[in-house]
This record gives structure tokens, C-alpha cells and sequence, in this order.
């Protein structure tokens, strides 16, 4: 079928979702952020290195690189053989071969008013190839920076690693300037057999954005995806729910937030997994903690269908004050006899037998509650390679500073 | 020189567990702490430590100044130790990084620091735990090692060891006593050992011996001879 034909279907599909709220979450009237921004001055660019190593992400230069600000690509290079990188713009032109096979095939185009905001507003995005049997150690990095006041950024982005290749990604997602905007943005990825992917997403915004950014993932045999979201400075609302489909024999899902919830943000986070195929494996794992009159609702669920398969559920949150609220809703559904299910979730404060112990080791109070509140974000996934923990252990001493 | 504790009374939630303490830690000075269960041993470490539940009056003089109404963690900074009991465990926070930010306060470079804390996990048979959560899923032997390890690393001046040496067998109550006796011959610090059993005086010698009843504390400067008595025929006896 004609590739624009294809598009020109996703878009009336779109525009009648247009205002279709999203199934959790504060609503957002969308009508009053759209356009594109205008293009940001090579003086303002220059402040993008400094914001992006605040999130504690190292700018330095890497093998592969995407930035985007606003609606506008700034930077866009890979370096590396058996990799592929296109824009999405590039990709219509240059391969539609990938757009026809991948392009909305994770996520309905109208499943909500942001979906449908990311097809019919959004620009940038890219598409990521990684070549079967590559393995790229080195992480590649996409930034993604909003500097306008009233606009949606929402590119669409779509990596597919190849069977037994694997790629570490990092993304930082932050503002350039003090404005209320929307980001959202769709990423489809794509895990062919034995492929697998770390991605570190790590996300600081102000107090007037909203933030509804849509993932879903396919994870083929003995695939792995380990996914890890790190959000600390305020936003106005966030909500996401990246979606997993284990759809092969013995594929592993490794789903970790670590959300620091303050000012009066609103917070709907969660993960859902489907156990669809024999002897998959999906772990959803959450850090909550939510300071002055932020709320946070934890929601996680996965669903299993196959034999052998197994779920297991974790939400933990601590509360820092005593006009914020965490809410945790773990969901587990099972079809089969043999599958095994668990959640386990918690909520509560920091023990102040806890902090009198550090104190007792020459530490202050607030120097011991930091200790307690890092070692409570952190997250333990055995497969994670030495650099992406560093990234991640960076990022946890970042959002851990001044609660 | 050293600490001084005078007329101390000790009370937590309107209880007064110890009506009078007086009490003196001398540099190279071995000491004991003995009396029965409950009678207040630990409250007593906790509050001269600065543990902010208990409501002291009274003086506590480190070095002659006054520390009695500063916080914990300044007494510590200063070179007062006191080791845990029973310590609460921490979660996502591994013994060698809770070992390294206490270090850091001494020391800028990280190889030194890395050095130190490996030399005394070594001798302290504690290497293996370096990677483990602080305190978490420990045997009760495992927590004194650890606490242990912890204090000396505070390189204290005064060491107060609550029950340092309950629950632990022979061979590793032998290492935890070669590591003090190698930590009191190069720093020369004081010590006052908390025992219910005696079982750190197979390993060193004590200069005194002071025995907390009924709220009280009396001294006994045969520590040995004493230590003895009170194992044949009950606290009682010095009373």
C-alpha cells in the first residue's frame, strides 16, 4: 500500500481521538498547546549540555546521538556499523519499507488524545535499526528539551534491535527554560529473537509541565528488556503506562520507576505486562516517594496466559510528608494453572530508629536520611551492564539530593 | 582526660531507668560494664552517646567539655563511639558504601580509602559482607563483627562495645579481640566493654569493673576478682 495513503489513515483515526481523554491521569485540555514553537537561537542551545548532565547523564560525546528541542531536531549522528539511524521525516522517504512494518503496530494511533496528538502534531522522532547479531556496548544517547511556552512535543520514535543483538539507550528528557508545555511522544521498540535492550529513561521538568509520553514493547524469543524510569524534579501531571508483550518462548521483562514526586505534582505511573507465550518472565518494580501536597498512583499489571510463565509485582513507596499520597494498585491475572503470580507492595515512612543509627555513625540528620532515601530508589536488576548502572546510581544521587 | 560522666540520670518516657551514674573512661583504660538484664546497660551507652529518646540530667564531659547537650552525631565527630546492640538493618545501602562515606571524612583519596576498609574487613573476617545490604539477613555473630567494624572505622577516641561479645563464637570472638587489642595499642583509646558474659575476658585483660543495679552504679578496681564473684554468686554480692 501507498505509504502516504497508510499515514492519511492514521490520521483520521486521529483526529477523532483527538479528544479522547487517556484511561488514567489528571485530563488535559490539549487544544491550548498546539503548534510547533519556534526554532530555538544557537544562543539558547548552548545551555542544553549543562541541563542534560543535571539529570547526571554524561554528555560527553557518544557513538550515536539524538537531541531534540522543542519540535526541532538539533543533532542527529550514529557512528557505529550495523546501525542504522534515520529520522522519522527520513524514514518515510527512505525506507518505507520500516514505517509500513513498524509505524503504529504497538500502539493504537487512537488511543487517546496524546497518541492522537503525536500523529497529527508531533514532529521529529527517529527510527533506530540495530542489524542482527550486533552488539553495541557503548550507550546511545536522545535527549529531549522543551523551551516554548503552550506546545506539544511528541515525536515518534521506533528502535528494532536485531535477533541476538543488543543496545543500551539513554534518554534524558528535561527543559531548557522554565515553561508549561506538553511532552508526550510515542516510542515503539521492538525486540526480535535473543535481542535485547536496556533502556534508562531519566526525566527532570518543571512545575507546569505535563508529561504523557506512550511506550510499548515486543519482545520476541528469549528477548530481554530492561527498562528503568527515573523522574525527580516536579512536573505539573505525569502519567505513563508503558505496555510489554512477552510474545516469545522465554522472553524476560524487566520493568523498574523511580519516581520523586514533589511540589503539588500529580503523578499516574504504572507498568503492564502480558505473559503471552511459554516461560516468560516479567518483574514490574517501583520507588515511590512522594514530598510536600504531591500524589502519586502506582499501578501495575500483568497478565499470564502461557505455561511456565511467572509475574512478580513490587511497588514500594515512602511518604515525606503528611499532606502528600501514594496509592498502589498491583494487578495480577493469571489464565493458566501453571503460572506463578506475586506482588508484594509497602508503603511507609523513613524509620526513625534508621536515622538514629547513621547519626550514630557520625552522620547528620539530614545527611542520614539522604543514605536511607538512596538506598530505598535502588533497584537491583542482575543483567544490568556496569555502565548503565553507573548512569542509573548517578541519577538516583541526583534525585536524592535535598529531600 | 578521657570521658567523664557524673550524676548522670537517665529516663525514657517519664521512666527513670538510671537514677545516678558516675563514671570515668581514661585513655588506655579497659573497662567493664556489668549488671543484670533490664538494668539499664544499653539506655546508659545511648544516652552518654546522645541517643535524642532518652532525657538525661547530669554532665558528660569528653575531654572536659561538655557534650551533654550536643547532638549524637557531633559527640561521634568528636571521637566518642558507641556500637549497637541490636542495629536496624538498611536497605539498598551495602556495608562498603555505608564503610566509604564514613572514610571519606578522613580521607580524599579513594585507594586509601578502599585499602583500609578492605585491610579491617579482612582481619575482621568481613569481606565477604562488603557487598551485602548493612545489617540485612546478618547472624547475630555477623551483626557484632559488623558493628565492630563500623566503630573502629569512626577511629574513636572512647569506645563504648554494647554486648560486643554475645552470641559469638570462640574463633571469631578471638579475631574481634586481637582487632581491639590492635586498635588500643596503636590509638590508645578508652574502652568500656558491656558484658552479660564475660566471653572478651578470655581474649583481654580489664582494668575495672563497674556494675549498673537498681539504677546505680557501683566500682570495683579488681575487675578480674570481681567479674569472678559475680559469675559464682550473683550481682547481689556488691551490694
Amino acid at each position: 500500500m501507498n505509504i502516504n495513503l497508510i499515514r492519511e489513515r492514521y490520521r483520521e483515526r486521529a483526529r477523532k481521538a483527538l479528544n479522547k481523554p487517556a484511561k488514567y491521569g489528571v485530563d488535559i485540555d490539549i487544544s491550548n498547546f498546539v503548534g510547533r514553537g519556534e526554532r530555538v537561537s544557537e544562543v539558547d542551545i548552548e545551555g542544553v549540555r549543562e541541563r542534560v548532565e543535571k539529570l547526571g547523564i554524561d554528555y560527553r560525546l557518544r557513538t550515536m546521538k539524538y537531541i531534540q528541542v522543542d519540535n526541532y531536531i538539533r543533532k542527529m549522528y550514529s557512528k557505529m556499523k550495523g546501525v542504522e539511524l534515520y529520522s522519522l521525516e527520513e524514514a518515510f522517504k527512505e525506507r518505507p519499507d520500516l514505517i509500513e512494518k513498524y509505524f503504529w503496530r504497538l500502539i493504537n494511533v487512537d488511543e487517546d488524545k496524546y497518541t492522537a496528538a503525536a500523529e497529527l502534531y508531533g514532529e521529529g522522532g527517529y527510527i533506530i535499526v540495530v542489524e542482527d547479531d550486533v552488539q553495541v556496548d557503548r550507550p546511545i544517547q536522545t535527549c529531549l528539551l522543551l523551551s516554548k511556552n503552550q506546545i506539544i512535543q511528541a515525536p515518534h520514535n521506533i528502535i528494532i534491535v536485531g535477533r541476538n543483538s543488543s543496545l543500551n539507550v539513554t534518554t534524558g528528557c528535561t527543559i531548557l527554560k522554565e515553561v508549561a508545555s506538553i511532552h508526550a511522544g510515542v516510542t515503539e521498540i521492538y525486540l526480535m529473537d535473543n535481542a535485547n535492550l536496556t533502556y534508562v529513561m531519566v526525566h527532570g521538568w518543571s512545575q507546569l509541565q505535563h508529561v504523557r509520553p506512550r511506550t510499548a514493547v515486543y519482545l520476541g524469543n528469549e528477548a530481554e528488556y530492561i527498562d528503568y524510569y527515573i523522574t525527580f524534579s516536579p512536573s505539573k501531571t505525569l502519567q505513563m503506562n508503558p505496555v510489554v508483550y512477552l510474545d516469545g518462548d522465554g522472553a524476560t521483562a524487566y520493568l523498574s520507576s523511580i519516581i520523586v514526586a514533589r511540589g503539588m505534582e500529580d503523578v499516574d505511573i504504572g507498568g503492564t505486562a502480558y505473559l503471552n507465550k511459554r516461560n516468560t518472565k516479567a518483574e514490574i518494580l517501583s520507588r515511590v516517594i512522594a514530598k510536600d501536597g504531591s500524589r502519586v498512583v502506582s499501578r501495575s499489571k500483568i497478565v499470564g496466559s502461557a505455561e511456565g510463565s511467572s509475574g512478580h509485582i513490587e511497588c514500594d513507596g515512602l511518604l515525606l510528608s503528611n499532606d502528600s499520597e501514594i496509592v498502589t494498585i498491583p494487578e495480577l491475572i493469571a489464565k493458566h494453572n501453571n503460572i506463578r503470580l506475586t506482588h508484594e507492595a509497602s508503603i511507609g515512612r523513613i524509620a526513625e530508629e534508621q536515622i538514629l543509627y547513621l547519626m550514630s555513625k557520625g552522620f547528620n540528620e539530614d545527611e542520614a536520611k539522604e543514605i536511607i532515601v538512596r538506598g530505598f530508589m535502588k533497584i537491583d536488576i542482575p543483567d544490568l551492564s556496569g555502565e548503565m548502572r553507573k548512569t542509573i546510581e548517578q541519577a538516583i544521587i541526583v534525585a536524592s539530593r535535598g529531600l | 582526660m578521657g570521658l567523664e560522666v557524673n550524676n548522670l540520670k537517665v529516663s525514657i518516657n517519664d521512666k527513670t531507668i538510671i537514677k545516678e551514674a558516675t563514671l570515668k573512661v581514661g585513655y588506655e583504660e579497659k573497662i567493664l560494664l556489668v549488671g543484670p538484664n533490664g538494668s539499664g546497660k544499653t539506655s546508659l551507652i545511648q544516652a552518654i552517646i546522645g541517643n535524642p529518646r532518652y532525657r538525661v540530667d547530669g554532665r558528660i564531659l569528653l575531654d572536659g567539655k561538655d557534650i551533654s547537650n550536643i547532638p549524637m552525631h557531633e559527640r561521634v565527630l568528636l571521637g566518642l563511639a558507641a556500637s549497637y546492640q541490636i542495629p536496624p538493618s538498611l536497605r539498598g545501602l551495602t556495608l562498603y558504601d555505608l564503610a566509604y562515606n564514613i572514610m571519606k571524612r578522613f580521607h580524599d583519596d579513594i585507594d586509601i580509602i578502599k585499602e583500609r576498609i578492605y585491610s579491617l574487613a579482612s582481619s575482621l573476617n568481613m569481606v565477604e559482607f562488603l557487598d551485602r545490604e548493612v545489617n540485612r539477613e546478618f547472624s547475630g555473630g555477623e551483626l557484632k563483627r559488623s558493628e565492630l567494624f563500623l566503630t573502629l572505622l569512626l577511629k574513636p577516641k572512647i569506645i563504648l562495645l554494647d554486648e560486643i561479645d554475645s552470641g559469638v563464637d570462640m574463633e571469631n570472638l578471638r579475631i574481634m579481640a586481637k582487632e581491639i587489642m590492635r586498635y588500643y595499642k596503636r590509638y590508645k583509646p578508652g574502652i568500656l566493654f558491656v558484658t552479660h558474659t564475660g566471653g572478651i575476658l578470655r581474649f583481654l585483660k580489664s582494668d575495672r569493673l563497674y556494675i549498673l543495679l537498681d539504677g546505680f552504679i557501683r566500682e570495683s578496681r579488681d575487675a578480674e576478682n570481681a567479674f569472678k564473684i559475680i559469675m559464682e554468686s550473683g550481682f547481689y554480692k556488691f551490694t
